[in-house]
């Protein structure tokens, strides 16, 4: 009989262990998320669970564009939750730390190369550095309604931006150019 | 570069980052409208996340080159490869998507082994039936960690070609056949092989059989040493495809050709690689002809030739094949006809090549192993079903049986029967 060639080692399935400190720190912070709001604790639990449980279960599925659209379920929890959530400090925080963990935890594929968060370190650091800048603004400045207004007119122009950079992502594509 | 390969390789966004920018605007909407600072702190980092991601990424295209081969007998379809970036190049978050050919199905998913520099991976694959495919190279985009932006992966690749065929068809070179050159006689060929007249001695190859080993030599000299030999032409064969449809259908006719393909794409390899004259024609409404002739560019003509052959949606009358083919080839040459002989038509085929003068052998793929799709019956009614079909096969192979000998190919990974008729040149006269 001829002999089973050499072949490469395979991971079973195709995946490997998850992070489960990651998942924990996503879990952790959308509860105190949904503490902190003023939805019922019942109700904020409740959301909280639904959508970091329906995350993690269509991230589970095998189906590669249901996979594309499993961060969906947190997202509407966390819209939701920041819905009812008073303006204070904690609460800001809060909103704009979950959605990094969220972030933090995708990048943790288990599909993918162990060593996902690391790599994704630079961005995560951005994106943390951003909210670490409005949260600071807003909480060393003192409140007001006009704030809200001033953040708000602030975000409609960083949106129309998004649009335009949409359709447009050479903008930021260092590639040089094919003639050169 | 065209512009369509600049667009390739510049930055993509993913569906991720559409999803995140889209819960950025729902939640930025909600901000405003209640007049709230929380949603506007949920939405900062989803507006940023991609741009982030775009940012901290490689500044340039990643470049890195492909070397893959196929590997594997008869069904069994492996394809091992790796994939090598240019010393600057972090494959880490490589991603490959393998396009795999309608005709083969997988065996096991992909194993992928990863390093900073290379990504090697191995396919199992499987064909379930004698076949000709291309297997394009994969689809290589660099995806960073967080799943927001890609962009395509430059370099070398290329496709590569799978023809899977019973392995017994490797033996058929050695058949003697019929010349009908107009002056016969020994044919010298430059090329030195495995049979004809004593050429000279060269180092053993793994491969050699043991009667190919020059024992006296080898006791002489103190290692293993191979004869080798000056090949002659052995004979011309025509190969003809009867591309018609039947009554079975089109997805049959289309797993039933993709075999006839393959086989005539084994025969074509054997013959042609002993410097026998090959010729090739399909007949579906109209015939298409490639003369007897040898040599390697003729080999590539014909692999594709036959690669590219399709089924015909009208099926031609037999006699224009039989009166087209002898503008092409000289009357008497071997004439090796595959089809299935479940056309309304197909069994006139060979009388009028017979009448022709073209001494044919009939090798019949069998729609019995091809699965039907769509048709649920009861296991009784199914095993009733089978019996009719072997009978009926049996009546239209035994009308052929009277002109030319038939080979009726059922088990598709073997054509053991085919070749020992081969080989009796007095069996495959039909004397």
């Amino acid at each position: 009989m001829t002999p089973e060639p050499p072949s490469l080692p395979r991971a079973a399935g195709g995946r490997r262990p998850v992070s489960l400190a990651l998942l924990g720190l996503l879990a952790a912070a959308t509860v105190l998320f949904a503490a902190v709001s003023a939805v019922p604790w019942i109700v904020g639990f409740a959301i909280a669970a639904g959508g970091v449980g329906g995350t993690v279960a269509l991230r589970s599925t095998l189906r590669p564009g249901i996979r594309e659209i499993a961060a969906v379920p947190a997202l509407g929890a966390l819209v939701v939750l920041a819905a009812g959530a008073p303006s204070t400090p904690t609460a800001e925080l809060l909103g704009g730390v979950v959605p990094i963990a969220l972030l933090a935890w995708l990048a943790d594929d288990p599909r993918r190369t162990s060593g996902g968060v690391g790599r994704a370190a630079p961005a995560l650091i951005l994106v943390l550095l951003a909210v670490a800048i409005a949260w600071s603004c807003a909480f060393l400045l003192p409140p007001g309604q006009a704030l809200v207004g001033f953040g708000s007119a602030l975000l409609v122009v960083a949106t129309i931006l998004v649009a335009v950079l949409l359709g447009r992502p050479d903008l930021i594509d260092r590639e040089p150019p094919a003639t050169a | 570069m065209t512009d369509g390969a600049a667009q390739a390789a510049s930055l993509r966004w993913t569906p991720l980052s559409y999803v995140l920018l889209g819960a950025g605007v729902v939640s930025l909407v909600v901000g405003v409208v209640l007049r709230a600072a929380v949603p506007i702190f949920v939405a900062l980092p989803l507006f940023v996340a991609p741009f982030a991601a775009a940012l901290t990424g490689p500044r340039q295209a990643l470049r890195a080159d492909l070397d893959w081969r196929a590997e594997g007998a008869a069904s069994d379809v492996r394809l091992v490869g790796t994939l090598r970036g240019s010393p600057t190049a972090d494959l880490t978050d490589v991603m490959l998507t393998f396009p795999r050919p309608g005709n083969l199905v997988e065996r096991e998913p992909p194993r992928i082994v990863r390093s900073r520099s290379s990504v090697r991976f191995e396919l199992r694959w499987r064909a379930p039936f004698p076949t000709t495919a291309i297997a394009d190279p994969p689809t290589i985009v660099w995806r960073d960690p967080l799943d927001l932006v890609e962009r395509e992966v430059r370099g070398r690749r290329a496709p590569l070609v799978l023809d899977r065929y019973p392995p017994e068809l490797l033996r058929l070179g050695a058949v003697r056949l019929e010349r009908v050159l107009a002056l016969p006689g020994e044919t010298r060929s430059r090329r030195v092989g495995s049979a004809g007249e004593f050429f000279g001695i060269r180092d053993a190859a793994p491969t050699d059989p043991p009667r190919r080993i020059n024992w006296r030599a080898t006791a002489r000299i103190g290692r293993l040493l191979s004869n080798e030999y000056e090949l002659d032409r052995t004979g011309d064969v025509l190969l003809l495809l009867d591309a018609r449809p039947t009554r079975l259908g089109r997805a049959t006719d289309d797993v039933l050709l993709g075999a006839a393909r393959a086989a005539a794409i084994g025969i074509a390899e054997s013959f042609a690689r002993e410097k026998a004259r090959v010729g090739y024609a399909s007949f579906g409404e109209f015939v298409e002809a490639f003369p007897l002739a040898s040599g390697r560019g003729h080999r590539l003509r014909l692999r594709e030739a036959i690669r590219s052959t399709r089924g015909s949606s009208v099926a031609g009358p037999s006699e224009r094949c039989a009166a087209t083919l002898s503008r092409f080839f000289p009357p008497g040459v071997t004439t090796i006809l595959i089809s299935s002989l479940t056309g309304d038509a197909d069994a006139d085929l060979v009388p009028y090549l017979r009448r022709r003068g073209y001494p044919t052998i009939v090798l019949s793929p069998s729609p019995s192993p091809v699965p039907v799709t769509g048709v649920a019956l009861l296991p009784e009614d199914e095993r009733l079903a089978a019996r009719l079909e072997r009978l009926d096969r049996r009546q239209n192979l035994a009308r052929v049986w009277t002109h030319a000998p038939v080979v009726d190919w059922e088990d598709f990974w073997s054509l053991g029967a085919f070749i020992r008729l081969l080989r009796e040149p007095g069996r495959r006269r039909g004397t």
